[in-house]
């Protein structure tokens, strides 16, 4: 488990009065909204990453926008840190407490404001799930486009926070493309409206994505897309997992967008056809799941050209689904992945790289290498069209030292991305996590111009603190440790 | 053209805050009819330029600011690819920086995508002179604080744009453009987002005179079949490269200042009395007419838009819509977080800025 206030990491921790803080915070809100006991603030002390845990000083649950300005202004005027948290199914400890701060839960702020079938837009506030717009929008043969795989639970709050994708990146973007505007409290608890057609800088863009550094945002304004009316899948084999991630950019290369590019290697398809029996072909060495949307003539004809690309790129067999069921199934598959892969081992670890299509090859042996030296298997399920790897590294927590050596490997599989021109983290955000690798992404002049952006917008630094940024001190001191690596590459 | 002039930019740059020089950054100068001139001295980037990076099965292409869009488009061309914005090259003049800086973007940006939804990654000249890189060459990267997409649209005043990626997208096997007679905008938009529902390949949509033109992109058979569905005639697909590039005769009337006015698309037309051309389908509107600045300001705003002032030689009224009040303090704050000196392009877009 890991250490909740680093030194390095952190700035010293405030002094907080508990007791007036509790006081202050219930005197805003329904005391059954304010948590303070161990007990009650144990379901609270991780998100999704629950390698990492801690207990902050108090739990809010508001059912207001107004409460949520009310514990903003309490915070900002004692100095109190406050961390937002949707549902907590974020995968970097972007929501992991603060332990002399505040854990703002936004999860009862759940309606569905306005869906304006006209201007297809939708009108939420923070914890209304993902999924629940798409179905509540569907009376009107609409749907909202970003589909994380955690869609059931996770909040359109912390998809802004995070900048969420999914597997339909490719086509129709990620959060920030789908979102028209925001309302938002500052850290000193007024409210902003930022995008539309609001004049001046795209602080809309900026904030998405910000993993709640900047403001706690209570009310969201989505695009809604039409339903598209034709929809085919296709599900190819391959027995090489490199000859896989050359037809994915051969696909691109024809000219084609689809809608979903993903990708599975034997150990993730394995376990996800044991677990959901999607008709998988167990004996391939990876598959690609390839979907194409839009207008009737215009899929029959992407079809085609793709079938064509993966008869020439070497595929094993190729499946067209026949029917929306087995397209669910298809796709049931891949959306259990994690869950499935999960049962093969006590423990996994889920990384979240990006990286040039051209490389997946490359970096997929590079990940092999890696598996062995270190003796921890990698299940590979990922949105290849979008070149967004998510490595699954499995190991057991029990065995002492065991996740040191996970995150050890996981921060070289990152190092990896950064290396052949990727990123660190393509959708589920830096949080507490990849704290350490933003200093190899980042030099010390970015690293400070992002510190100077946060400095401006919030200039107390309540929001969400040691996360996201390193501070200076500490980027130094892990390139300095990088330097000796522990365990020798073959 | 391939020049690398990032150290003498950078020079430029240590040198304006030791002598408190002000300094306005020039591209190709296409856009010098709408805009303030920032205040100081000329700091071009034209000579800055050249592809640095073009992979076509990445869809993703780096280049220098000072590079044309008009060497940009010719070298996708060649790969079959396009930008989605379809931002104008106005000639050979309007530069990657420059347009990326305007956020300048033509009739298909508002279905394949507008230049902030497709800016990946930049490098850039803050005011403390230092080189920054931020984004990169990767469809998705959470990394950070979106720092490239902020400085779209962004006018030059947080800092010098040195080099952008941005995704491209597959050219369109077919195209055709179809010109069908329309009473009104009501009925034009009513018309064109009925086959938006219908999933039909529309990728670009625009209004006026009476007659509404729509742009289908798709495969051969798709585009073929069209015309006998939705009737009206086929005319050339040429007209969207004069609306990008401002050259239709609407925007020759030069007696009667121009604005441009980004609305939600659904937007009645306004009561605002003179002549209309309405792109986008529906959610960027120019007008000519007498109506004063406030009135079309306040219209606009009440409608949940803005509107911006095509300059006339005159810079009596401010270019853009003013800034919602409680954002004031947040662009002072984030000008000073990029440009402590405030050497950038000062008040070419609000004062004090």
């Amino acid at each position: 488990m890991k250490q909740a206030h680093d030194p390095l990491l952190d700035t010293a921790l405030a002094d907080v009065d508990a007791g007036q803080l509790t006081a202050a915070l219930q005197a805003t809100m329904p005391s059954a909204s304010v948590l303070c006991s161990r007990e009650a603030m144990k379901p609270f002390e991780c998100d999704g990453l629950v390698s990492y845990r801690n207990m902050p000083l108090a739990v809010v649950l508001p059912e207001t926008v107004e409460q949520v300005q009310g514990v903003l202004k309490i915070c900002s005027k004692l100095g109190v840190p406050i961390v937002a948290r949707g549902a907590g199914t974020g995968l970097s400890g972007g929501a992991l407490p603060c332990s002399n701060g505040v854990l703002l839960v936004l999860s009862r702020l759940n309606q569905i404001l306005e869906i304006d079938a006209e201007q297809r837009c939708a009108r939420v506030q923070p914890g209304v799930s993902n999924l629940a717009v798409s179905v509540a929008a569907e009376l009107h043969g609409l749907y909202y486009a970003p589909d994380p795989s955690s869609q059931i639970a996770c909040s359109i709050g912390g998809n802004v926070a995070e900048n969420a994708g999914g597997v339909h990146c490719l086509k129709y973007g990620l959060t920030v493309h789908n979102i028209i505007s925001l309302k938002l409290f500052t850290a000193a608890g007024e409210l902003l409206e930022i995008g539309g057609a609001n004049a001046g800088l795209d602080i809309l863009a900026l904030v998405i994505g910000s993993e709640g550094m900047l403001g706690v945002v209570v009310e969201i304004t989505l695009k809604l897309l039409v339903k598209p009316p034709s929809v085919s899948t296709l599900l190819a084999a391959f027995d090489d997992v490199e000859v896989a991630g050359q037809v994915v950019a051969d696909i691109i290369a024809a000219g084609v967008v689809p809608a979903g590019l993903e990708m599975m290697d034997k150990l993730a398809l394995t376990a996800a056809e044991d677990f959901a029996h999607a008709g998988y072909p167990r004996d391939a060495a990876a598959i690609l799941l390839v979907e194409l949307d839009g207008y009737a003539s215009e899929v029959d004809a992407d079809v085609e050209v793709v079938q064509k690309v993966l008869a020439a790129g070497g595929a094993t067999q190729v499946r067209r689904a026949e029917n929306e069921a087995q397209r669910a199934l298809f796709w049931k598959g891949r959306k259990c992945a994690f869950p499935a892969v999960g049962r093969l081992s006590p423990d996994y670890y889920c990384m979240d790289g990006t990286i040039p299509r051209h490389t997946i090859g490359e970096v997929l042996n590079y990940i092999n290498t890696l598996s062995a030296a270190y003796q921890l298997p990698v299940a590979n399920v990922f949105h290849a069209g979008d070149g967004n790897l998510h490595p699954l590294i499995l190991f057991n927590a029990n065995n002492p030292g065991e996740f040191a050596r996970v995150e050890e490997m996981g921060g070289k599989i990152l190092e990896k991305c950064i290396a052949v021109g990727g990123a660190i983290t393509g959708e589920h955000g830096v949080g507490r996590e990849k704290i350490n690798q933003m200093a190899v992404q980042f030099s010390d002049a970015e690293i400070a111009q992002f510190q100077a952006l946060k400095d401006a917008l919030d200039p107390a630094g309540i929001l969400n603190p040691g996360k996201n940024i390193p501070t200076l001190k500490r980027c130094q001191e892990y390139r300095a440790i990088s330097q000796c690596a522990s365990v020798e590459l073959a | 053209m391939d020049r690398d002039d990032t150290a003498a930019l950078q020079q430029r740059v240590v040198a304006a805050i030791a002598a408190q020089q002000k300094l306005s950054i020039a591209g190709g100068g296409s856009k010098q009819f709408m805009l303030k001139a920032g205040e100081g001295v000329a700091l071009s980037i034209a000579e800055h330029s050249g592809i640095t990076a073009y992979n076509p099965t990445e869809m993703v292409l780096t280049a220098r600011a000072g590079t044309t869009i008009a060497e940009i488009e010719s070298v996708l061309l060649e790969q079959s690819q396009m930008l989605p914005s379809e931002s104008p090259g106005f000639g050979a003049k309007a530069t990657l920086g420059g347009t990326v800086a305007s956020s300048f973007c033509g009739p298909r940006a508002a279905f394949a995508g507008s230049l902030r939804d497709i800016v990946l990654g930049c490098k850039l000249l803050n005011g403390k002179g230092e080189v920054l890189s931020f984004g990169g060459q990767v469809l998705k990267n959470v990394a950070g604080y979106d720092i490239s997409r902020l400085l779209v649209g962004s006018y030059g005043i947080l800092g010098v744009l040195l080099e952008v990626s941005i995704k491209v997208v597959p050219r369109p096997a077919a195209e055709i453009t179809l010109a069908v007679e329309k009473a009104s905008l009501q009925q034009a938009l009513a018309f064109s987002n009925k086959l938006i529902c219908a999933a039909l390949p529309v990728s670009a949509v625009c209004f006026y005179d009476g007659l509404m033109r729509l742009r289908i992109s798709g495969n051969e058979a798709t585009v073929q079949s069209l015309p006998a569905a939705l009737g009206g005639e086929v005319v050339s697909n040429h007209f969207w490269a004069q609306l990008s590039n401002l050259e239709l005769p609407f925007f020759a009337d030069s007696a009667r200042p121009l604005w441009r006015l980004n609305l939600p698309a659904t937007t009645p037309v306004l009561a605002l009395e003179g002549s209309w051309l309405t792109d986008c389908n529906g959610a960027q509107r120019w007008y000519r007419g007498p109506e004063c600045a406030e009135k079309i300001r306040s219209l606009c705003h009440a409608a949940g838009g803005q509107a911006m002032y095509i300059k006339d030689g005159s810079d009596k009224i401010a270019t853009f819509q003013p800034l919602e009040s409680n954002l004031v303090r947040w662009h002072q704050q984030l000008k000073l977080a990029f440009d402590p000196h405030r050497l950038f392009n000062s008040d070419v877009m609000y004062p004090d800025l």
